[in-house]
């Protein structure tokens, strides 16, 4: 009895979850004269990539899509790379230091990008960087580094330092034990951050608005935003979605994949924290 | 204080691949100490938490005093639990911690204090009331566990391995305090442990189990001196009983190998294990049965010795005083009374009595 | 040895990466003229550009399209501008040329922009791409507002307010035959059409000598009238999201008599398939009796960004975008409004459009809205306030009050130093107040539903991990993209959840969610509500599965049910975890902006704006950004100090003992 009734309130909830998305990719698939026909259709009369292909040919959409990934995967890699660096030089730090660090990299991580904007873009502009994909990638290692040395610290601190010693007595000087040992047995650690970084930098809005005027450099989300009246009398909604759901379904593939780790890094810094 | 009866109970797990209890019947008299024994995965916790109301059983009937509770929810079971690592509130300081079952109850704020200072006293903790669980060292913690389930004045105490967690010096200590504890209060107590020295020292009555099976029931005497069962008879005694697997044959047990052979009155055939106590083999001839053994082994026990012998294939333990020489390789004459012969019948384990 | 030697050509590559990134061109640059402006509709543009590439073949020049909306574009210019990568032909409205020209983005063009020259183009025009007795501006296109209506229905059109009034009365019935349609979104739209009542009725809004006169008598009569329009049904509701393409599209089904808009509308109406083709007069706008009838001057024109490395080619252009062939090309084309004077009496032009003899008349009448460089915070506020009269948000006099308050506030606050300025600035306190009921509200209700769902999902039930990841998506779904599919679910009548509700039965009629202040607001919680759930079920969750599964066991022997279990010891414990949601959370929340900026972009009537678009819009709107990193850092301070309360107050006495 009490079995059915959560299962119940488990389905209530997956689709107040998910309803939003579902609608978007139905409208997305509908045919264009379907997406404005009243009263509203669940079930496309039959389904149609007309709205896809438009969003491709009427505006740079692939562009967005490159830039995008330009700066997701620079944003990533950048991130990752400086932050294991950082994570293992604290590795070697007495425990107390290590964790109040932590805990302001704990405030970095909090401060939303709101906050952050101005100053990144007066520093963004200083170094001459507007409009070009490295300004937005510096953005976004900044950003997200307090995170990535958070979680990469969390798990190193769980690697026996015996291990290093033992490199260490086998001839690895400091590089060698960070590629060879320390950054493959994280490698769990990696796969989320990563996931979580580049989520992040695929999602970011506001600084990718500031920092890349230009309509050609637009990343996906402002791409998206700026899709306006093509004609003098509507907003392209049938493109709209589709352009949607083409920039969300990468993410929901990913997290559906890594769903587990993605929790259980959360709530090991909730713990933490 | 009540009594409590088990009657028929059964618990499955995982939709009846796993079973904790197997039809188990038992009666625990009120105001006695009962403590239920066995290894760990057969069943007593298991039982301690059917009674408690944290399980409810597959079948059968549970009843606290006169009131059958199969369908009572533990808070109103009128039974206080003590935990292996004691559950204590974290956020409640000490005496929130004590006094909050009677706070959930409606007990007045002054019935509370005193109560609970009551209470306090009695373990020694009354110092301790302003503090938080975790400024409190193990010992500590436990008497704060213990006063919680005093203070509730319930029918029945159920104590789940609250020594474990203790250092050996302590452990000892507390039991006979706890011993005494109960003794004074007439209480009906339900004490789980898988340390058979605990067992015997601190119970009016024993209760051993195995593979959710009750194996016996009695005084830590009888338990001793006469076991029902061959798991009963290895799982009690200072040392681990000697055990002979062979087959009566014409009144005779004939050790698998044939190496030892000894007459027994018993009409009684198939393949048997004969048991015999490290303490009951003596040195030297004449006691009943005389056999001859070959040192293997020897273990200095402070004031004992134990020597390993080998008679054939079969190896046994003899307790004797420390003075006493022996080498490894030496041949010695070992005896001991056919009284103390515990024979059990090798498939079921059962005791099969002699004359 | 080694470790050196690859420190040191790691270093090499990085340095040569940033270096080519930093020294190579971008791509579009070189000798390409861009501009920005809307859909090329028509293809005039296009036509103009290649016909002046065909006598310059030496000289590129490309068109980009942009947004409808005149502030997005001119938004895009700024932060070219401030980017450093100006986009070198300035295509702007009339009112970009004070705050352009202020902000040294623009090149003089005095020098090739002869006073002759000027003659031939309508002063008006002309007027307005002057600044501080430079030129910065050649007008490409006139245009004037008036109104326009349905000759087939109103044999002689209305002057005063009051012949429009007693029209209305006799003839509309909403909703099938609206009075008036006209553009009443919060943006630069409303603020043309408010002057035309206003200065039709006398009023002004900051005088000769540059004071602030618009809380007037004249003022509150315009502001009431607009209201009344709405009031009483003679404009729909709806019009609170029109800008000129949706109030055009409702004109044009027949759906109101009269429509207020810009000469675009009459070529676009006369076409060959429009079903009102021929039914369509035009007047100038109407005024209150005894004042003059008077159109806010719009148009655009193309100026020269500073910088640009070539200015005489860029100069070559804005000559032949200029010229009597290019005019009639947009015009014929695209029905835009010559900006030369001769064009109103030339023949081929008076064949197509008769009209244009009138239009003549109105066009020299037409008046510019305030030049003043900080012409776009005072046109924001009237915006504003404008469109939360129309509404019914506010009353026309507090409107009035709080316009001429805030335009004062900013001219003023302008010349204090900052702390002052804090006083003085009018609309940080009504940010603080949106962004105060927006926190407020979103973040109890989340801990609710998250709470909730925590503890559903901290039992076992079959399909427990699909509800999981269920849980996680909206989370991770980027936030600036599923505003575009909340805007679409909340629209009218398209969207879905009107109809949902509808067909529930809990709603009667279909919402416009998005036009009415407490409907915004609502969608703006809901969205975010949908979006941050997850993150607080997963912190509790972790948090619920650190309770002891014995604390739980023993509570419950001790005699608590399920409900005082959850009082005494599941939520206590679970206070940890609650902290640093809630601070997440709490901070997340106040400094929302992307959710907002493209769901309602701070409006309607404002009642959605949020501090941190306040500070964005301060800083890359009006340009000031030392003002935006003062409220930056003071927000900051805020947050900081919230964030102790907060760890204050949910800090039990048993994790500070030791």
């Amino acid at each position: 009895m009490r079995k059915a009734a959560f299962f119940f309130l488990g389905i209530l909830i997956v689709l107040y979850c998910l309803f939003p998305f579902l609608w978007t990719v139905i409208t997305a698939i509908k045919p264009p004269e379907e997406v404005f026909s009243l009263p509203i259709r669940y079930l496309p009369k039959r389904l149609s990539v007309e709205n896809f292909v438009e969003v491709f040919y009427k505006r740079p959409f692939s562009r967005y899509v490159i830039n995008s990934l330009v700066v997701a995967t620079g944003g990533t890699i950048l991130t990752l790379a400086l932050a294991s660096l950082v994570a293992f030089k604290l590795r070697y730090m007495p425990v107390q230091r290590a964790l109040m660090l932590q805990r302001w990299l704990l405030v970095g991580a909090i401060v939303p990008p709101t906050l952050l904007v101005i100053p990144v873009f007066v520093a963004i502009k200083a170094l001459g960087l507007i409009n070009n994909p490295l300004g937005l990638i510096l953005s976004y290692c900044f950003l997200n580094l307090p995170f990535g040395i958070w979680m990469l610290y969390a798990a190193f601190s769980r690697i026996p330092k015996e291990l290093d010693e033992a490199a260490m007595i086998d001839g690895l000087w400091w590089g060698g034990i960070l590629l060879r040992v320390i950054l493959p047995l994280a490698r769990a650690a990696l796969a989320v951050s990563a996931a979580l970084i580049f989520i992040f930098c695929w999602n970011e809005f506001l600084i990718a608005l500031t920092l890349m005027p230009d309509q050609l450099r637009y990343t996906v989300p402002v791409g998206i935003s700026m899709l306006s009246g093509a004609s003098i009398y509507e907003i392209p909604w049938g493109q709209i979605n589709a352009a949607v759901t083409i920039t969300t379904v990468p993410v929901i593939l990913i997290v559906a994949l890594l769903q587990r780790w993605i929790v259980e890094g959360l709530t090991a810094g909730a713990v933490k924290g | 204080m009540a009594k409590v009866v088990l009657n028929r109970v059964n618990k499955t797990f995982m939709g009846g691949r796993v079973i904790a209890l197997k039809d188990v019947t038992l009666e625990i008299p009120h105001g006695r100490f009962v403590t239920v024994l066995g290894p760990s995965g057969c069943g007593k916790s298991t039982l301690l938490r059917v009674v408690a109301g944290l399980e409810r059983p597959s079948s059968g009937q549970i009843y606290i005093g006169d009131r059958m509770v199969n369908e009572v929810p533990p808070g109103k079971r009128n039974v206080a639990m003590v935990f292996q690592n004691y559950a204590l509130y974290p956020h409640m300081k000490v005496f929130e911690n004590i006094a909050i079952s009677l706070r959930l109850r409606g007990f007045l704020a002054s019935e509370i204090r005193g109560k609970v200072s009551e209470v306090a006293e009695m373990l020694g903790i009354e110092g301790l009331l302003d503090r938080y669980p975790r400024q409190l060292s193990g010992g500590q913690q436990q008497r704060v566990a213990l006063a919680r389930a005093l203070v509730r004045e319930p029918e029945v105490f159920l104590l789940d391995e609250p020594l474990s967690n203790l250092d050996a010096q302590i452990r000892e200590q507390t039991r006979s305090e706890l011993k005494r504890l109960f003794k004074d209060l007439g209480a009906t107590v339900i004490y789980v442990t898988h340390d058979q020295a605990e067992a015997m020292s601190m119970s009016d009555i024993v209760v051993v189990m195995e593979a959710g099976e009750v194996r016996q029931v009695g005084e830590p005497d009888t338990i001793y001196r006469d076991p029902r069962h061959r798991f009963v008879a290895e799982f009690v005694g200072m040392q681990r009983i000697n055990i002979l697997e062979g087959d009566l044959k014409n009144g005779n047990f004939v050790s698998i190998d044939e190496s030892v052979l000894i007459p027994l009155p018993t009409s009684h055939e198939g393949r048997v294990s004969l048991g015999i106590r490290p303490e009951a083999i003596h040195i030297g001839k004449g006691m009943g049965v005389d056999l001859i053994a070959e040192v293997t082994h020897i273990e200095p026990l402070g004031p004992n010795k134990t020597i390993f012998v080998k008679i054939g294939a079969n190896e046994l333990k003899v307790l004797v005083r420390a003075d006493f020489e022996a080498q490894i390789g030496d041949t010695l004459n070992v005896t001991f009374s056919p009284e103390d012969i515990y024979l059990f019948d090798a498939k079921s384990g059962k005791r099969i009595y002699v004359k | 040895m080694r470790k050196v030697l690859v420190n040191v050509s790691l270093a090499l590559l990085l340095l040569s990466i940033t270096s080519s990134i930093l020294l190579s061109p971008s791509p579009i640059k070189a000798e390409v003229l861009r501009m920005i402006g809307p859909e090329d509709v028509g293809g005039a543009w296009a036509e103009v550009i290649k016909r002046f590439h065909e006598r310059h073949p030496d000289i590129q020049v490309k068109y980009i399209s942009g947004p409808w909306s005149t502030d997005e574009r001119q938004n895009m210019y700024i932060r070219s501008f401030l980017s450093g990568d100006p986009i070198e032909l300035v295509y702007m409205d009339v009112t970009w040329t004070a705050k352009f020209a202020d902000a040294g983005w623009l090149l003089p063009l005095d020098r090739w922009f002869t006073p002759e020259m000027q003659e031939e183009f309508l002063p008006g025009a002309v007027e307005a791409g002057r600044y501080k007795g430079h030129i910065y501006r050649v007008p490409v296109r006139g245009d004037v507002g008036m109104l326009y209506y349905r000759k087939d229905l109103v044999p002689s059109p209305p002057r005063t307010w009051r012949e429009f009034e007693e029209i209305c009365e006799r003839s509309s019935h909403p909703p099938d035959l609206y009075c008036i349609v006209f553009q009443g979104m919060q943006y630069e739209g409303l603020v043309c059409d408010f002057l035309e009542y206003l200065w039709g009725a006398g009023g002004e809004v900051i005088d000769t000598e540059g004071k602030v006169v618009l809380d007037s008598p004249q003022g509150l009569e315009a502001l009431k009238f607009m209201r009344k329009l709405i009031e009483r049904g003679w404009a729909p509701k709806a019009v609170l999201s029109f800008q000129e393409q949706h109030s055009l599209s409702a004109f044009s089904q027949g759906k109101a008599i009269f429509m207020r808009n810009w000469p675009y509308a009459w070529t676009i109406l006369n076409r060959e398939d429009s079903p009102l083709r021929g039914k369509v007069g035009i007047v100038p706008f109407i005024h209150k009796e005894g004042y003059e009838s008077v159109g806010t001057l719009g148009g655009w024109g193309l100026g020269i960004a500073r910088g640009v490395k070539d200015p005489e080619k860029a100069w070559r252009f804005i000559e032949f975008a200029t010229s009597v062939e290019a005019q009639k090309i947009l015009h014929f084309r695209r029905g835009a409004v010559p900006s030369r004077k001769a064009l109103f009496l030339d023949p081929e032009i008076l064949e197509v459009s008769p009209h244009y003899k009138d239009l003549y008349d109105i066009v020299m009448r037409a008046r510019a809205r305030p030049p003043h460089p900080d012409y776009p915070r005072i046109s924001d506020t009237l915006q504003k306030h404008v469109s939360a009269v129309l509404a019914g948000v506010e009353s026309p006099q507090q409107a009035l009050k709080v316009m001429a308050r805030s335009i004062e506030g900013t001219l003023k606050g302008k010349k204090k130093n900052y702390l002052k300025r804090l006083s003085l600035d009018y609309d940080l306190k009504r940010t603080l107040k949106n962004t105060l009921v927006f926190t407020s509200i979103s973040v109890p209700l989340e801990f609710l539903l998250g709470l909730l769902i925590a503890l559903l999902l901290n039992a076992q039930f079959r399909g427990r991990w699909f509800v999981r990841l269920s849980v996680l998506i909206p989370w991770a779904l980027p936030t600036a993209v599923m505003a575009m599919s909340w805007q679409w679910m909340f629209n009218n009548p398209f969207g879905v959840i009107n109809d949902l509700l509808l067909r529930i039965g809990l709603l009667e009629r279909p919402l416009d969610w998005l036009s009415s202040p407490s409907g915004a607001m609502f969608a703006a919680v809901f969205a975010d509500l949908w979006k941050t759930t997850p993150f607080v079920v997963i912190i509790l969750l972790a948090g619920l599965q650190t309770i002891p599964q014995e604390l739980k066991e023993s509570i419950s022997i001790d005699g608590a049910g399920p409900l005082r279990r959850f009082f005494h010891l599941t939520f206590p414990l679970l206070l940890p975890f609650v902290r640093v949601a809630l601070i997440f959370r709490v901070i997340h929340a106040a400094g929302i902006f992307d959710l907002i900026w493209v769901l309602t972009k701070g409006g309607p009537a404002d009642s959605t704006r949020t501090l941190c678009i306040y500070i964005y819009e301060v800083a890359f709107r009006y340009d000031e950004l030392g003002y935006a990193i003062f409220l930056t850092v003071l927000f900051l301070f805020a947050l900081i100090g919230v964030s102790f309360l907060i760890m204050r107050l949910t800090t039990l006495g048993y994790e500070r003992a030791r």
